[in-house]
């Protein structure tokens, strides 16, 4: 790629922006702009904002896409910011210089809520450099292991990116694996803690029988306890795989899970993002109105042509959830509530709308406000806490589709909206899947645990099964999946909404069985996939 | 790094290219991409390739609410929708496309007939080279380059004598120039008149498509003549004989009197390998034009022919009686019959008519 700096024009606007944005409370990493042409545009977005990342096929049909849907300049990708420190920009070339200024402007608020976040306070700040040698790392493996073979692992791993636990990396758990087992299992064994008596007679009295056998189950409990691998559910497959798995398939060479932990990274670089997409642009967003009408950078020509571009950005489109348009109300929201005081009991206790409308207590206190959300929270909390009635009411939020609520009362519908909005940011979407047993049937196996509970969603098959062979491929042995699915069986026994399945990929068959209570098999079935 | 991300499109759109060519024959059968040829070029809807992950069956909202746990069961294979992104697009190269073509019919190479002028070398010494044989020596040129170089090197003054090196000769030498090997005109004859319903229409253009295609393969030029006719013929261009619409009673002698007249006007038939393709429902307007059609072939076109493709598609109206007079007029069963007759019943049968014409590589 031979990338462009800016022109000096845009320089002296830039340092101005940091300098207006810094008053107002902003903080940044440095910030280097870079302007493109459209085949290094397709390139970085087919990328996901990397110049470069490890060669895989994937990444050339979004490319791909990319440049077939938007070859007419029907829709732009205005921006291309990357979490890094120093932060790197793209610009297209061909942008007009209304349409700089406001990505630059755009771009300092993203920068900021990347430094500040506390979601993005884990995440690698020199993952350009990072991703450069992933790339660097998976093409020397191709030289050695030649590119099918390779291309086969990358896509192994790209289709586990979403079996990692995004926590983990604020809670740093003990990860259980086999070696810790062993060690472990070379340490003296439990005795029953009896009194010490030194006489038979109080021996008799203290250590009854009764409490003898109570000592013995107890260890006998715990040991059953101690023995389960791992001892509790464990969210990151990923890493268990990459810790265990080589104890498991002999076969396995060691590259490969070189290459997933490389992958795992990736996941977990890009995790924040995902759960703070709504707060993010809505943040830039913010920031780019702020900067460019309230301090004036467009400029007295550029109104009509900002305006055009913000309103197409904060543009509510039929059916499609706009994280922007969101993103930016919620913020005036949050400023406007606590400027003018609507916040804390007495407002909540208030129950005339009137009042409630023309509450003002000019308390001023929005700015610092949204910089403390800007810091600590993240998409699930912004709505969880500021996504209410009043802010329904004042834009006119109603349900409406099949998936949202047609209640008739206005405080029902709402509490659906909010719900169906939280539903699609937990967990990112993603369904939850844990390792419930690495040493199945103790044969080895692996056992993974769909929480259906979480969501009462149930599972794309098909793809499961796929995602489960490729498991199998790492593991060596039999991977098998505890998940729900809606009730076939007609028996009376089995009257519930959803029955119990374990899907089973064995080295040559895909077997569903559903389960009963107590882990009976009531019925087995060969899937066709 | 330059350009990194087209080795990926480039693997991406082989794969892609891999998986479509599965499907290509389907889809050449429905006759989906006609329409969408550009130029060269044919975009080919393909599939989205999705990487797999665990994620939620799609279709299914929130909650299960209360008659929904009674479904049927068999989810995960009830969904098609996702396989096919109809809306994508793919660009396939025209001869490629005719390359699966080839393979897929296994269609023989049509052998021209007759030899033909190949190459020609013009008599005249046109360029200039710079090797040669001595005889053929340009002086000027030589003296020319010689005084350049020696100019050059900066030890040239005025008056001093310029002596050619060998590098600095040049020879008159001859410029080798291709004619086409071999010229092929195909004649699209089709009959438009009312018994033709707009589905016999269409069967009869796909067919043209594929045939244009195949014998664009095989001739390095050809060229394409279209002629509707109805009671009268006429010749149109391309547009107009994919899009026209008109109605009318049958000559088919019409059409044949006028691609007559056009062949004997432009086309010598010793330097063109001559194809006509024919689409009629065969309902002729009556016996003696039939028999005048078959006094026109036999005195104008046939001793010219490689090949008279005659489709005939089946019609509600027509009675298709011309393909039985053209079999009862002509031994088609001979090796070296000019006329190969086919009768298409459905948009699926194109493919075994197209086999029936070219089946025998003429």
């Amino acid at each position: 790629m031979n990338v462009e700096e800016l022109e000096p024009k845009y320089l002296r606007f830039q340092e101005e922006v940091e300098k207006v944005s810094k008053k107002h409370g902003l903080d940044f990493f440095e910030t280097v702009f870079y302007m493109t042409n459209w085949e290094d545009q397709i390139q970085i977005i087919g990328y996901g904002g990397f110049p470069r990342r490890p060669h895989h096929w994937k990444f050339g049909q979004d490319a791909y896409e990319f440049e077939q849907q938007n070859r007419y300049g029907v829709s732009r990708v205005y921006e291309m910011v990357i979490n890094n420190d120093p932060c790197y920009a793209y610009i297209h070339k061909s942008n007009s210089d209304t349409e700089i200024k406001f990505v630059i402007c755009h771009v300092y608020g993203h920068n900021d809520f990347f430094k500040n976040n506390i979601w993005f306070s884990k995440t690698n700040r020199d993952m350009v450099r990072e991703m450069n040698w992933h790339a660097e790392k998976v093409d020397r493996l191709e030289q050695r292991y030649g590119q099918p073979e390779v291309e086969k692992m990358v896509e192994i791993c790209m289709s586990l990116d979403n079996l990692i636990d995004p926590m983990s990396v604020f809670l740093n758990p003990d990860f259980e694996t086999i070696e810790k087992r062993v060690r472990e299992a070379e340490m003296p064994r439990e005795r029953p803690r009896l009194h010490n008596t030194g006489d038979r007679y109080l021996d008799s009295v203290l250590n009854t029988k009764e409490h003898r056998l109570k000592e013995m189950r107890r260890i006998h409990r715990e040991n059953k306890e101690g023995k389960r691998f791992p001892r509790n559910l464990q969210k990151d497959v990923v890493k268990f795989i990459i810790d265990n798995a080589k104890y498991r398939n002999h076969n396995l060479p060691d590259w490969k899970l070189d290459m997933l932990s490389l992958f795992r990274d990736e996941f977990y670089y890009f995790a924040p993002q995902r759960s703070t997409k709504i707060m993010n642009e809505g943040w830039a967003t913010y920031w780019h109105h702020k900067l460019m009408i309230e301090e004036g950078f467009v400029g007295d020509k550029g109104v009509f042509d900002f305006s055009k571009i913000h309103s197409g950005v904060t543009a509510m489109s039929n059916g499609q959830f706009n994280p922007y348009a969101l993103g930016l109300k919620m913020w005036e929201w949050i400023e406007h509530r606590w400027d003018t005081g609507k916040h804390g009991p007495e407002y909540d206790k208030c129950d005339d709308r009137l009042t409630k409308f023309n509450w003002d207590t000019k308390e001023m206190n929005g700015k610092e406000k949204i910089f403390h959300v800007r810091k600590y929270y993240n998409d699930i909390m912004l709505i969880d806490e500021f996504f209410d009635k009043d802010f329904c009411d004042a834009n006119k939020l109603f349900g409406y589709g099949q998936e949202l609520p047609q209640e008739l009362t206005r405080d029902k519908q709402i509490s659906g909206i909010k719900k169906y909005i939280l539903g699609k940011l937990y967990n990112s979407g993603e369904p939850i899947i844990f390792v419930k047993d690495g040493d199945f049937n103790n044969k080895g196996e692996l056992l993974l645990h769909h929480d259906f509970e979480f969501a009462y969603k149930t599972l794309d098959i098909k793809k499961t099964i796929q995602v489960m062979k490729n498991l199998r491929t790492i593991w060596g042995k039999d991977i098998s999946m505890d998940t729900k699915r809606p009730n076939t069986t007609k028996s009376k026994k089995n009257r519930g909404e959803y029955e119990h399945v374990r899907l089973m990929v064995t080295e040559s068959s895909v077997v569903s069985r559903i389960i009963g209570n107590n882990d009976s098999i009531l019925k087995e079935e060969d899937l066709d996939v | 790094m330059s350009g990194s991300i087209d080795r990926d499109k480039q693997r991406f759109i082989d794969i892609t290219k891999d998986r479509t060519r599965k499907r290509l024959k389907d889809m050449l059968k429905r006759g989906e991409i006609i329409g969408k040829r550009d130029g060269k070029i044919v975009k080919v809807p393909y599939d989205v390739i999705e990487l797999p992950r665990i994620k939620y069956h799609s279709g299914e909202g929130g909650e299960g609410g209360e008659g929904d746990g009674s479904g049927d069961g068999d989810h995960g294979e009830k969904k098609p929708s996702d396989e096919i992104g109809e809306h994508e697009l793919e660009a396939f190269d025209l001869e490629e496309l005719a390359e699966e073509l080839l393979a897929e019919l296994e269609l023989p190479k049509i052998e021209p007939k007759g030899c033909r002028m190949i190459q020609s070398h013009n008599e005249k010494l046109k360029t200039i080279n710079r090797v040669g044989p001595q005889g053929r020596i340009h002086k000027k040129r030589t003296f020319k380059n010689a005084l350049k170089r020696s100019m050059a090197s900066g030890s040239h003054y005025p008056g001093k004598i310029v002596s050619p090196v060998r590098p600095d000769r040049r020879y008159r030498s001859f410029k080798p120039e291709f004619t086409p090997e071999m010229n092929a005109v195909i004649f699209y004859i089709m009959d438009v008149s009312g018994s033709m319903g707009q589905e016999q229409k269409e069967m009869v253009r796909t067919m043209s498509f594929w045939v244009d295609l195949w014998l664009s393969k095989n001739y390095k030029a050809i060229e394409s003549r279209y002629i509707i006719h109805d009671a009268a013929a006429k010749e149109v261009d391309r547009d107009t004989f994919f899009t026209t619409r008109e109605a009318g009673g049958t000559m088919i002698s019409s059409a044949y009197l006028k691609t007559a007249e056009i062949l004997q006007d432009n086309y010598k038939p010793e330097e063109w390998n001559i194809y006509i393709l024919q689409g009629s429902d065969g309902d002729n307007w009556s016996k003696e034009d039939t028999s005048l059609c078959f006094q026109i072939l036999n005195r104008d076109l046939l001793p010219h022919l490689n090949l008279l493709g005659y489709v005939q598609t089946r019609s509600p109206y027509g009675s298709g009686q011309y393909l039985q007079d053209i079999i009862d007029n002509y031994n088609l069963k001979d090796e070296n019959s000019k006329i190969l007759t086919t009768e298409i019943a459905d948009k699926a049968g194109i493919f075994d008519s197209i086999k029936d014409i070219f089946g025998k590589g003429k």
